[in-house]
């Protein structure tokens, strides 16, 4: 078959005018400078990210048509994206480029609107900053509708905070619909930790590597389940409060839902000896004991307490303090407890200590009372300098409540659940720690579709970073409950 | 070999046309098409059938049980959007579900509720035919096989928890069947039975029923080693597929991949029909096979008739048995409750008195929204006492003892119960429109929105939410709306815990906002209904400080009854008993005094005259 030529004139015109349309920039001649940031949906301006998050995606709340979004990243690496519905996704692999382009740096992202017959509208920069120190590269939580006394599909989910895999590693609907909660690690080791299941297939499920074991930590010595958990460093022992819980609705619109112990005492269990053991006051006052939290090196347990209440006690004036006790680990045994943090000298309450890994920093809750903070409006984090006895408010908390929060591996990253966007879901948020005196603007874990805090109406619970992928996932677990249970055996040996 | 078998099952037809032909005189010729008149007529009849049935059925639906579409409707929320179907995609089955939900959301028409209902009932008679055809020639009693499963459906969709996903399931087997019996070429049958996995990920646990229907069609009409080779196949086959899809790729529990969305739980009352249903149409190739046994010329055309002349009646029999009045009287006024239809509830309530304790309930709540509940709680059947003011706040009654609260001004208790409803039972169009309420009236419009945003999505419940959408962040027109401004205005004025006693719970709403009239006139109508007068009278006092300015007509009549009970005279706060109760109650003890030598007649009388009032409730 004969081949026609094509005009040498016509094939001119043709690239001619792909050239002239493709290297058409956007020259706006008809473009008014605002001297605002846009409005942007999760708020990324002047965060702080690692340089290993995955890509901030965001959608911008300004009236327009049409958009056009420039990142460039510290070294001038660009991408350039349009979006005629507000909603900005980078692509994974230039986002990377951009972070890597950024590190110690900052990002900045330049937003234009259109709309037809209006003059476009250019906003002032928005900036990320990079930080150096990467985060851990997983955050595990549950997830569960943040309601009263009812649950459906409870979940425990890892996610990548590279890119937006998400996987979940522990379903209820697999065991019979029980509830889960309580998901610890040892030192954000994604190969150790352990969850609680309250149901028919009750029982502490202790993972190690791929084996799951289903523990009953409660003995006939014990008043109430063991609930909040704390690994020892060493990996061999777990302090667990043990918590007689009760919870009561309020009428009136301000607070919802009040949950409040009974009473509460800390046990500690010995993973290889699978034995557990009271860890008592030796103070004449009787104390309720909850949150336990060891510090880095093993030597002290920190945790929260409250007088006992008695019957008819007024929740409102149920207020904890932090203290803490030292701890022999070669022999087991505990010191006698001091005070760390006297909450209730400033009428205040505190929940979930929770120490830096170097050692250094004693972050936790204060609210107005109680032990459950996550219904408290008012709870804020603060951070205690263990070397200097200071305390300070951090400048990351909102006015909605912010409550449960854990270091990474590294110590330069915090995430917490803040109520910030809605007042009822919890978010993970992040926050670069400078100093305790200077942290990150925090930021919540970006998504795929920005959008989806708006719809999503499950709250975050118990976000908690992990130095890795978790490799054993909700069949494991399966499994697991269909084997027969360990029972922990009840040891009198403490002090 | 296909070939050959279509000409073994054609042999009896060939039979019949050449006999037809013979007796017409046409020579046999193989182009020749000749229908011989019974298999005519009894297509007619079987056609007459089912369109006969399509008629009864939607008789049924659009005039005796309407409320089933209203209940139904209410069960689910169908979502446009990608979560939602993700939600069911993840799940074995779920995909019929979601098409019967997406079906379903237009039950809010009853018009195509009914026809809708009646088509799907029908359907699998159409099908059936086909494969009728496929299996055999019509034989006298193949209606009888059609029929069968379009009327058990019929009567299994009395039960309003009978779901139309199930009808979709059955139907679905019988479809994939049919087209997998259809071609004549083995490898294109063999494709279609190693899709069988695609056929379980969209049916279910229907899936199972399929293949016992496939394994007892081959064990019936194939030949050879197929027989059982096939069959064997089959079942390792659908375990691997079982194993895999628990192991693997899915993570639902392994029992409940074999029986959802079958509603093995749900259904309690009808379990017996769904069963014979599932038996009949996995042996339905059987009773094919055994009806080519029946061929007497004799009979084959009263057979078809006389199938029609029995099968619907006995079925039409059956459906009035199965229908429950109550029940439906109850639907009904769930209806208009859920429409907010006050005036409908009181009149139907008092015209066709409930039986039912939640329809009783529902009467009072209609009484309170129209703040007539202490001047006409007795105009209606009270069976149960206090125990038809409020219902437990247990999951089998949450969806409906949460009105109350809502009336009642209490809306945190409200909101409490629509949340766990929400949770439990997914979303729902009564709870989610509660929850839009309570949010605003609480003024958290960020929650609100996200809810309102839900019903955007939806086809009939997008512009209920658009007119609450005007509401968000604007506190100033959610207190002058009629209804929201007025729960604000009831809120407690003070916190408190709501205990497990109804009692004492209505006490603390009342100490919580002593303005609220509502909750005042519930702790009185429970006095009234314990028959506690004293304690009645004991508040009266109140009343004129709260803003009345009479007394209710029923606390009245018990301020009547105590005076001459006690001869004592209460402290009204400044009210009075209006003369019209004074002589209604001269009466009363008038005709009581006429009738009281007659114990029979008695109670009778004081009906028909003082059935209404607290008089006769607390002396009968």
């Amino acid at each position: 078959m004969k081949r026609e030529k094509i005009p040498a004139g016509i094939l001119f015109w043709i690239v001619g005018i792909f050239l002239i349309v493709s290297c058409k920039t956007d020259n706006y001649d008809n473009v008014s400078s605002l001297g605002r940031e846009p409005l942007i949906e999760p708020d990324y301006s002047g965060v702080t990210v690692p340089q290993n998050i995955a890509p901030m995606n965001f959608s911008i709340l300004e009236d327009g048509e049409s958009y056009k979004i420039r990142a460039i990243s510290s070294n001038g690496k660009q991408i350039n994206i349009k979006s005629s519905d507000g909603i900005v996704r980078f692509p994974l692999k230039l986002w990377k480029k951009l972070l890597k382009g950024s590190q110690g740096g900052k990002i900045k992202i330049e937003v234009i609107s259109e709309s037809k017959g209006a003059k476009a509208k250019k906003y002032r920069p928005v900036y990320m900053n990079v930080a150096r120190e990467p985060a851990d590269p997983y955050l595990c939580y549950r997830l569960l509708y943040p309601g009263y006394e009812s649950w459906v599909e409870l979940k425990i989910v890892q996610r990548s905070i590279e890119d937006f895999k998400e996987n979940s590693i522990f379903e209820n609907q697999l065991l019979s619909n029980n509830c889960v909660n309580c998901h610890s690690f040892l030192k954000n080791n994604p190969e150790r930790f352990l969850l609680h299941v309250r149901g028919s297939l009750g029982g502490t499920y202790f993972v190690d590597g791929k084996n799951v074991t289903n523990t009953v930590l409660k003995t006939k010595n014990m008043q109430a389940n063991a609930v909040y958990p704390s690994w020892h460093p060493g990996g061999r022992y777990v302090a667990f409060s043990s918590n007689k819980t009760v919870q009561a609705f309020h009428m009136r619109p301000e607070k919802n839902i009040e949950v409040y112990d009974l009473f509460s005492s800390l046990v500690i269990y010995d993973t290889e000896k699978n034995e557990i053991m009271p860890c008592r006051e030796t103070d004449t006052v009787k104390y309720m004991e909850t949150f336990p939290f060891w510090s880095p090196d093993g030597k002290y347990l920190y945790y929260c307490r409250t007088k006992q209440v008695k019957e008819g006690f007024d929740f409102k004036k149920v207020k904890y303090d932090v203290v803490r006790k030292p701890f022999d680990q070669a022999s087991g045994k505990f010191g006698n407890t001091e005070m760390v943090f006297n909450a209730l000298a400033i009428d205040k309450s505190v929940s979930f200590p929770t120490i830096s890994p170097d050692g250094q920093y004693l972050v936790f809750t204060l609210h107005d009372y109680g032990t459950f903070s996550i219904w408290h409006k008012e709870a804020d984090l603060y951070i205690l300098n263990l070397q200097n006895g200071n305390v300070g408010k951090m400048s990351l908390n909102s006015n909605e409540t912010e409550s449960y929060h854990s270091w990474s591996s590294n110590g330069k990253w915090l995430v917490f659940s803040s109520k910030r966007g809605d007042g009822l879901t919890a978010r993970p948020y992040f926050s670069y720690f400078y100093s305790p005196d200077s942290v990150g603007k925090p930021f919540v874990l970006p998504q795929k579709d920005p959008t989806l805090y708006k719809r999503m109406a499950k709250t975050f619970n118990r976000p908690e970073f992990i130095t890795g992928k978790i490799k054993i996932g909700p069949r494991d677990f399966e499994r697991a409950s269909e084997k027969e249970s360990v029972k922990a055996k009840w040891v009198e040996k403490n002090q | 070999m296909g070939r050959k078998k279509s000409i073994i099952r054609n042999t009896e037809s060939d039979k019949i046309i050449t006999a037809a032909k013979k007796k017409n005189g046409v020579s046999s010729n193989k182009s020749d098409k000749i229908i011989p008149e019974r298999k005519i007529y009894g297509k007619f009849i079987v056609w007459l059938s089912l369109a006969l049935l399509f008629i009864i059925s939607a008789i049924y639906f659009y005039w005796f049980s309407n409320g089933l579409l209203f209940y139904q409707e209410n069960r689910s929320l169908f979502i446009f959007s990608g979560e939602y179907l993700q939600k069911f995609a993840s799940e074995p089955g779920g995909l019929l579900e979601y098409a019967g939900n997406f079906l379903a959301q237009g039950y809010f028409n009853t018009i195509y509720g009914a026809l809708l209902i009646s088509s799907l009932l029908i359907l699998p008679g159409i099908i059936l035919i086909n494969i009728s055809k496929r299996l055999s020639a019509y034989k006298s009693f193949s209606l009888l096989l059609i029929l069968f499963p379009s009327c058990i459906l019929l009567l299994v969709q009395t039960n309003y928890d009978h779901f139309i996903h199930n009808n979709l399931g059955y139907l679905f087997v019988m479809l994939w069947f049919l087209i997998s019996i259809l071609p004549e070429k083995k490898h294109i049958r063999f494709f279609i039975l190693v899709l069988f996995p695609v056929f379980f990920y969209l049916a279910g646990c229907f899936a199972l029923v399929y293949l016992g229907m496939y394994i007892v069609y081959v064990i019936i009409y194939e030949k050879g080693r197929l027989r059982y080779f096939l069959p064997a196949s089959m079942l390792l086959y659908a375990f691997l597929i079982y194993v895999v899809f628990k192991n693997l790729i899915f993570l639902q529990p392994g029992d409940q991949l074999l029986r959802y969305p079958l509603p093995f739980i749900n259904i309690s009352k009808v379990p017996a029909l769904l069963s014979i249903l599932g038996v009949f149409v996995i042996f339905f190739p059987l009773f094919v096979k055994i009806s080519e046994l029946f061929t007497k010329k004799k009979y084959a055309n009263i057979i078809p008739f006389a199938t029609m002349l029995t099968v619907l009646p006995i079925t039409v029999l059956l459906l009035c048995r199965k229908y429950d009045p109550d029940l439906e009287n109850l639907v009904q006024l769930e209806k208009a409750v859920s429409n907010q239809d006050w005036n409908l509830v009181i009149r139907q309530h008092e015209n066709f008195p409930s039986t039912n304790v939640i329809g009783q309930y529902y009467y009072n709540l209609a009484l309170s929204e129209k703040d007539q509940l202490c001047d006409r709680l007795f105009f209606g059947r009270q069976d149960f006492g206090a125990k038809a003011l409020t219902l437990p706040r247990d999951n089998a009654h949450i969806n409906r003892a949460v009105h109350f609260y809502y009336t009642v001004g209490l809306i945190s208790e409200a909101h409490h119960l629509a949340y766990e409803s929400m949770v439990g039972f997914g979303y729902r169009p009564e709870n989610i429109k509660l929850l839009i309420k309570t949010e605003l009236i609480d003024g958290n419009y960020k929650i609100a929105e996200r809810y309102i945003n839900v019903l955007k999505k939806t086809l009939h419940y997008r512009n209920w939410a658009a007119k609450y959408e005007k509401m968000l962040n604007n506190h100033a027109l959610v207190y002058s709306d009629p209804e929201l401004g007025e729960k604000i205005r009831m809120l407690p004025k003070r916190d408190f815990f709501l205990g497990p006693d109804d009692a004492q719970n209505i006490g603390l709403i009342v100490a919580a906002n002593p303005n609220n009239k509502r909750a005042f006139e519930y702790k009185m109508a429970r006095f009234l209904l314990d028959k506690n007068y004293k304690a009645v009278v004991n508040e009266v006092k109140k009343m004129g400080a709260m803003g009345y300015t009479s007394i209710p007509r029923h606390i009245e009549e018990a301020v009547v009854g105590f005076e001459n009970l006690t001869n004592e005279s209460p402290d009204l706060g400044g009210l009075f008993v209006s003369p019209e109760t004074e002589a209604r109650f001269f009466q009363y003890g008038t005709l009581y005094n006429q009738n009281s030598g007659h114990k029979s007649l008695l109670e009778k009388a004081m009906k028909k005259a003082a059935g209404n009032t607290f008089w006769y409730y607390l002396q009968f």
